[in-house]
């Protein structure tokens, strides 16, 4: 197993307002007004002041189990999903990532909250989320850069949550790539501390194995 | 068409781009200067099974042809594509129809077209494709109802070819300017359409909704031209995804829903139509029996005079007669109180709402059209146009994106001559007055009479009788006491007329008297037993609202009474909120504020309404939770989205806490207690914090626990608070379980509170299971649901206490 830590830039992260406005229920067809995207504009300029995006992966050895149900073993460490399983099917190698922006934008929603600002709040929550999403999407990139994978021999990353995987595997998986340094840690249900973190697995193969 | 389901055809732009069609290039330029290419699309269709063909000029209207320079050609581009439809049609024995698409701009206020010069540029291309020898019209692909009307309006003063009618719908619900299948049914056939459908949109799934609409009211034949699925950008490519056995498939759909001619919009190629022509070969078309129906329609709504909402009420208070403020303000063209006053009457519950501008110094041709667009702006109501002035009335009834009411038609000739056509070409329906040049006849046989001449007149120009309501005429009871119950006898003797509705003015029948309530309300009941349909009247007033409710009630249209209960378990709205001098009133302006999420404005507007001298508690539950609830519809009919939703509720909650601070201390309200917690191991509480925003904002008393908390503390506080519901909320599947312990735990510790449940992962069946007593889907759902909750808990405790008295 291989391990790298990364201060993610977050100047590059894109601060989608589709994706944004799509996680506050509307689709592309909706109309924003412009005092919302005034007020989406705000947030996700104060919140890229705010978030300190960090990754770290490790890599290894994908091998399926012979187990009724279809797990896999990384590295050492059982992954029980028969999606999963399915989505790194022909797979050798695995990339196992967790991915922060840290604790101050939750902080940020909180007190917005407080002070009985619920738009700014809910929106704020919003650009926390995509920020997340795409500093993951950064760290997979600067992964798949630092091996000179082709676009495609990386495959998209799969979170406990999706489908059939239960996201009691999360302690496991911090565990495993030693994600305390960035500052994540699970509670008791299994959530991740931050809120806005992201812990995930893609599968790649490397030319000529 | 009576014995086989007809086949329409497929694509054409898509077959021509596989020709070398280039983008930026005009598809309807190469009927001059590819006609074998066009000919050999139409020839694969018609050997793929299809017995009508469209030709290819769905963007050869003057206006879309002027984009490529061509408008100056129109009529030639669109009559040769005419003459290859024809000739290729004639060979197999199918039918040319001639196409028109949208001229792809919207029409004003929408958009920047006049409706005449929309008018103006289909003519043209219609004449083209009729000298081409096209054998039906077809107009298509319309999201613009205001377009529709133009096309069809344009196809009528052309051609007396069949014409099929096609809006385009989204989301499978309503077009983007918001009309619903229904509406565009009403609208379509009565502007003369012979065949009606929905064509491209979302493929065949979204129009199945649709098409099952339009199947329950429509009276003519039906026609679907989905598109092959919902498209999608692959590689930078459109791509629609519905095979050809899924298009057969839908196809077979379809016709057991009644629809007569089926083919495929974009995305459908010559193997998609051979699929649904085999699929459809054995199957007989389904012939529909639908009812006729008296229906009016505005852009967005149509509303159908039909139990059990009888009788309806046509608004009339947009009137200048006798109110100088309202005849200045139509004279400076200031319509802020003509917006005014048709919102209120909406509210109150009018269905329809009269517009007259009839007043000294007012240029009716202009200002009843500016009024009509006004009053459209802000309620859905349909409109009745009530003038004189046959300009005026027939400007109005040309723009307006709907199905009016014309006030009205005598059964005097000159009247009849004049008013019928009009209602004919615009597709309006009409109040007849039983009333000639000699006047209203004392007797009920002469009116009986008129009412005839009338109907046959108008049956005469092609309209039925549905859409003629009959006004036998309310006199004054006292100077004429004789003369009420001839009308009375009337309105019953006129129903003898087949599909012809009844309307009064009931007003009238108190004039010069005082206690005029009084004698309007038993007017209005007696005139309810004796058939009346709609009453043009004040729908603010109570006493005519008691009545129409306690008739709803009697005649068996408000089953349980439900309705009626409803009514008057709510209390009397104070008087203040209704109109005040015509000027705009700070309730008006303090619930706009809410709406708009204007917080700042709420705040200001809050303070007025206390320096006018309301009691803060009645703004609170006279403005701002129906304002509130108003933001909660627009949620949930997908108007309004969270970051609307909850800027609405800042400026709620900060008139509020304006308000407050003017109330006695022991004036707070309460309508419950609500303890909400995210529950243990969960640290997710944006949701729940949005849930506690709109509870407090609705009345309730909020203990919010925050997130991660043990059910021991929940219980303990419960307890504590005496709280009437308990709301947990869970994001994670893990955290889910634990929702379900506190649950039991909380039942087991025997708290009497109701409890309600939501969350990201949470089901109604997860709910039901856990032992829940409700499930929010949404935080605007979760009121709903915790006010239902309160409900059914104050009954329960009526109850209780109904006992111990007994």
């Amino acid at each position: 197993v291989n391990e790298l830590l990364k201060i993610l830039d977050k100047n590059r992260l894109p601060g989608n307002e589709t994706e944004i406005f799509r996680l506050l229920g509307m689709t592309d067809r909706d109309p924003v007004s412009d005092r919302i995207r005034v007020i989406a504009r705000g947030e996700i300029q104060a919140a890229r002041e705010m978030i300190e995006p960090k990754g770290v992966w490790a890599t290894g050895l994908l091998q399926p189990l012979v187990q009724p149900g279809g797990s896999l073993s990384f590295a050492g460490l059982t992954l029980k999903s028969q999606d999963l399983h399915r989505h790194l099917t022909g797979y050798k190698y695995g990339v196992m990532m967790a991915v922060t922006i840290g604790k101050a934008l939750e902080t940020a929603v909180d007190e917005l909250f407080f002070k009985r600002e619920f738009a700014r709040a809910a929106i704020l929550d919003a650009v926390g989320s995509q920020f997340a999403e795409e500093a993951a999407d950064q760290l997979s990139e600067v992964f798949r850069e630092s091996l000179d994978l082709a676009e495609q021999s990386l495959t998209r990353r799969f979170s406990p949550g999706y489908g059939d995987w239960n996201i009691q595997v999360q302690p496991e998986i911090l565990k495993m790539i030693d994600a305390e340094r960035i500052g994540m840690e699970s509670n008791e249900a299994h959530i991740l501390i931050p809120r806005k973190s992201i812990t995930a697995v893609a599968g790649y193969a490397l030319v000529d194995v | 068409m009576e014995k086989k389901i007809l086949i329409y055809d497929g694509a054409m732009g898509t077959m021509l781009q596989k020709a070398g069609l280039q983008p930026g290039e005009c598809p309807e330029e190469w009927n001059l200067t590819r006609p074998d290419d066009v000919l050999s699309v139409h020839q694969a269709y018609l050997a793929a099974g299809s017995d009508l063909i469209l030709t290819n000029t769905f963007g050869g209207s003057q206006l879309k042809l002027q984009e490529y320079g061509l408008g100056s050609k129109t009529y030639t581009v669109n009559q040769a594509a005419a003459n290859l439809a024809k000739r290729a049609a004639c060979a197999w024995g199918a039918l040319a129809v001639g196409t028109v698409g949208p001229s792809g701009q919207f029409i004003e206020p929408y958009g920047p077209y006049s409706f005449d010069l929309v008018v103006e540029s289909f003519r043209e291309q219609i004449r083209g494709l009729v000298a081409g020898g096209v054998d039906i019209i077809n107009l298509e692909t319309m999201a613009d109802l205001a377009e529709m009307r133009a096309a069809l309006i344009a196809a009528r003063d052309v051609t007396d070819l069949p014409i099929i009618a096609q809006m385009t719908f989204s989301n499978g619900s309503r077009t983007v300017l918001g009309t619903d299948p229904i509406t565009a049914v009403t609208v379509m056939e009565a502007l003369g359409a012979d065949v009606i459908g929905a064509n491209c949109s979302g493929g065949p799934d979204e129009l199945y909704s649709v098409m099952a609409a339009m199947a329950k009211v429509a009276r003519r034949p039906l026609v679907v031209k989905p598109n092959a699925g919902l498209p999608a950008l692959v590689d930078g490519i459109t791509v629609f995804p519905a095979t050809a056995a899924d298009m057969a498939a839908a196809a077979v759909r379809f016709a057991q829903l009644g629809v007569r001619i089926i083919g495929g919009c974009c995305g459908n190629t010559p193997q998609h139509i051979s699929a649904m022509r085999d699929a459809l070969k054995d199957i007989q078309p389904r012939i529909l029996t639908v009812q006729p129906a008296s229906r009016l329609a505005s852009r967005t709504r149509t509303v159908t005079v039909a139990e059990p909402d009888l009788p309806l009420i046509i608004g009339e208070r947009i009137n200048p007669t006798g109110k100088k403020k309202l005849a200045a303000s139509l004279r400076s063209g200031d319509m802020e109180l003509v917006r005014q006053l048709a919102k209120e009457q909406a509210t109150q519950g009018a269905a329809i709402l009269d517009v007259n501008v009839g007043a000294a110094g007012v240029d009716e041709e202009k200002v009843l059209w500016e009024a009509v667009q006004s009053v459209s702006g802000v309620v859905h109501c349909p409109l009745s146009f009530d003038t004189t002035q046959i300009q005026a009335l027939e400007k109005a009834l040309r723009l307006y994106p709907g199905k009016a009411l014309i006030n009205s038609v005598t059964g005097d000739d000159e009247s009849l001559k004049t008013i019928l056509p009009l209602a004919k070409r615009y597709g309006a329906a009409v109040i007849g007055l039983t009333m000639d040049s000699d006047g209203v006849p004392a007797d009920v046989n002469k009116r009986l009479e008129i009412a005839r001449r009338i109907v046959d007149a108008a049956r005469e120009m092609g309209l039925p009788a549905e859409d003629i309501y009959l006004d036998c005429l309310v006199m004054t009871a006292a100077a004429q006491p004789e003369a009420v119950r001839e009308t009375l006898l009337a309105v019953r003797q006129v129903q003898g007329i087949p599909g012809v509705r009844t309307v009064l003015g009931i007003s009238n029948i108190s004039h010069g008297l005082p206690g005029r309530d009084t004698l309007n309300s038993v007017f209005l009941s007696t005139a309810l037993a004796n058939g009346l349909d709609v009453l043009i009247g004040d729908p603010g007033n109570e006493k005519i609202q008691e009545v129409i409710s306690a008739w709803q009630v009697l005649s068996g249209q408000d089953r349980g009474a439900k309705k009626y209960i409803q009514r008057f378990a709510q209390p009397d709205v104070p008087v203040w909120t209704k109109e005040a001098h015509g000027v705009p009133l700070t309730a008006d302006a303090l619930r706009q504020a809410v709406l708009d999420g204007d917080r700042e404005s709420a705040v200001r507007y809050a303070v007025r309404c206390g320096q006018e001298g309301q009691d803060p508690m009645t703004t609170v539950d006279h403005i701002l939770i129906p304002a509130l609830e108003t933001v909660g519809e627009f949620y949930e009919g997908g108007t309004y989205f969270l970051p609307q939703l909850l800027l609405a509720a800042e400026a709620a909650e900060g008139a509020f806490l304006k308000l407050k601070e003017t109330m006695a201390p022991a004036d707070g309200r309460n309508r419950g207690t609500v303890v909400l917690a995210t529950v243990k191991g969960d640290i997710h509480d944006i949701g729940k914090n949005i849930v506690a925003i709109l509870l407090e904002n609705h009345g309730y008393r909020v203990v919010d626990l925050g997130k991660d908390v043990p059910r021991e503390i929940i219980a303990a506080t419960v307890r504590q608070e005496n709280a009437d519901i308990v709301g947990l909320s869970a994001l994670m599947t893990t955290t889910m379980l634990e929702m379900e312990k506190t649950i039991a735990y909380l039942r087991k510790q025997g708290t009497d509170c109701s409890i309600i449940v939501g969350g990201a992962v949470v089901t109604p069946d997860f709910a039901k299971s856990a032992g829940a007593d409700e499930f929010g889907a949404d935080a605007q759902d979760a009121v709903r649901k915790v006010t239902q909750m309160m409900k059914s808990r104050r009954d329960r405790s009526d109850c209780r206490y109904g006992s111990t008295v007994r």
